[in-house]
């Protein structure tokens, strides 16, 4: 299913429609939800905003799923509302720049610390760490490479997919996905080396 | 490091999922919004177990909240009427009584339970005490103890017998008009005036003078106090020049 579809008029359905409806969007939840968030998470949707963007998405479920297309799966209409919502959340978080001024512990408690609580483990504190990290060098793409990024790798979504997800041409598609697993390669390196230099200060 | 499926970071990307709570916290909100059908999960948090509480009374049936308010209502107008309609001697007992007696959930939640004495206090009317009683005992708590002595020895007593009302009367009682005095107090006074008026200062002084001389407390003394005045005024500005 194209983007563009979801942009028609809702139609409220009847009584059993409705019950319909809401069982099914029960299922989408159930089924779905880890998905979604962790899809606004890895698009840049503020960790303040995430309760209200999946609040969102699911709402927009629900006013949509009348006239969803059963020809088209399902994970590509979730993730093309998910990816509205998200670019929706981050213009909001933008255009609030001040209330939601970045910080270094903006995610909670930091890694170190959570690791901490979890009984010192350190694998846990190298998967920790090298969230955030992912999270950094995700956070300096630009947002065309950032979704390419996070369709193709994290939600591990095929370039056809994404073409339906986004509305953009498959080419372009397939060179987003390349030069996003290139920007992100290299901004890894760059923030490993910044980190082992601080490391090496201390 | 290559972005394959090999790279631990991407990984990590992928395992960042939400936790039960955030799932719980979403669903709660989907459900008030009527997105989602069915019973709100587990609330996290005290806040929200305080909003669960709320939300149970809510819920309730009219017919149960208002049975339950009828009954808070007889618990206390029951006997304050009683108390109001009844001689005071007979009801003050069962108020205090009734009073005595509260629900078991209002006596969970009283913070600090009323010893009998001050209930007492509270409940029945006492007797007013004696204001002079509580003044006295307060002087005695903050005087010094040498005026506290002085205050206990006998008062003097006067050694010339105080005017009587009779004499205070005569004191404040005005003057007859005696028309011989007033009119000689007047010749006196004009002459005064006269030489006021044409800066003869000695003049006007002496027969001020003799004014005062000869009528200490007459019907004039004002008049004559107001000419003094004026003659000095102008034998000042004469020696000034």
């Amino acid at each position: 299913m194209a983007a563009g579809t979801l942009e028609q008029p809702f139609a409220p359905p009847d009584a059993g429609a409705a019950r319909r409806a809401s069982s099914r969007v029960e299922a989408v939840y159930a089924e779905y939800f880890r998905y979604v968030w962790r899809c606004l998470r890895a698009l840049g949707v503020h960790p303040h905003l995430l309760d209200d963007a999946a609040h969102d998405v699911f709402v927009v479920v629900q006013q949509k799923l009348g006239a969803f297309d059963d020809g088209v799966p399902v994970t590509t209409w979730l993730y093309a509302i998910t990816l509205r919502v998200a670019r929706r959340a981050r213009a909001n978080a933008r255009r609030d720049a001040w209330r939601y001024a970045r910080t270094d512990d903006e995610h909670g408690a930091s890694p170190a610390d959570e690791a901490q609580a979890r009984g010192n483990v350190e694998q846990e504190l190298e998967c920790e760490e090298q969230l955030e990290l992912a999270r950094r060098a995700l956070d300096r793409l630009d947002e065309d490479k950032r979704e390419a990024f996070v369709l193709s790798q994290v939600e591990q979504r095929s370039a056809p997919e994404i073409a339906d997800i986004t509305g953009v041409p498959l080419n372009t598609v397939y060179s987003r996905i390349r030069a996003a697993k290139l920007a992100f390669q290299s901004e890894v390196s760059r923030l490993n080396l910044v980190n082992r230099g601080k490391t090496h200060e201390r | 490091m290559n972005g394959s499926d090999d790279d631990p970071f991407t990984r990590a990307l992928r395992g960042d999922l939400p936790g039960p709570d955030d799932e719980a916290r979403v669903r709660s909100r989907l459900v008030s919004a009527g997105v989602l059908a069915g019973a709100v999960a587990a609330p996290v948090g005290t806040a929200a177990a305080a909003g669960g509480v709320t939300a149970k009374v809510v819920a309730l049936p009219l017919a149960v909240k208002l049975g339950a308010s009828l009954v808070v209502v007889g618990l206390v107008t029951v006997p304050v009427v009683s108390h109001l309609t009844s001689p005071s001697g007979s009801s003050a007992p069962t108020l205090t009584a009734t009073l005595t007696a509260k629900p078991p959930a209002l006596a969970k939640a009283a913070p600090a339970p009323v010893t009998a004495p001050e209930r007492a206090a509270l409940v029945e009317p006492t007797p007013r005490a004696e204001p002079v009683v509580e003044v006295a005992a307060v002087a005695h708590e903050t005087t010094p103890p040498a005026l506290r002595e002085a205050a206990k020895a006998p008062l003097p007593q006067p050694t010339k017998p105080l005017p009587s009302v009779a004499s205070f009367e005569e004191v404040a009682a005005p003057k007859p008009l005696d028309e011989g005095s007033l009119r000689a107090e007047t010749a006196l006074m004009e002459r005064a005036l006269s030489a006021l008026k044409r800066d003869d200062v000695a003049t006007a002084r002496a027969a001020l003078l003799e004014h005062a001389r000869l009528f200490p407390n007459g019907h004039l003394v004002r008049e004559r106090e107001r000419a003094l005045e004026r003659t000095l005024g102008k034998e000042t500005e004469s020696h000034a020049h």
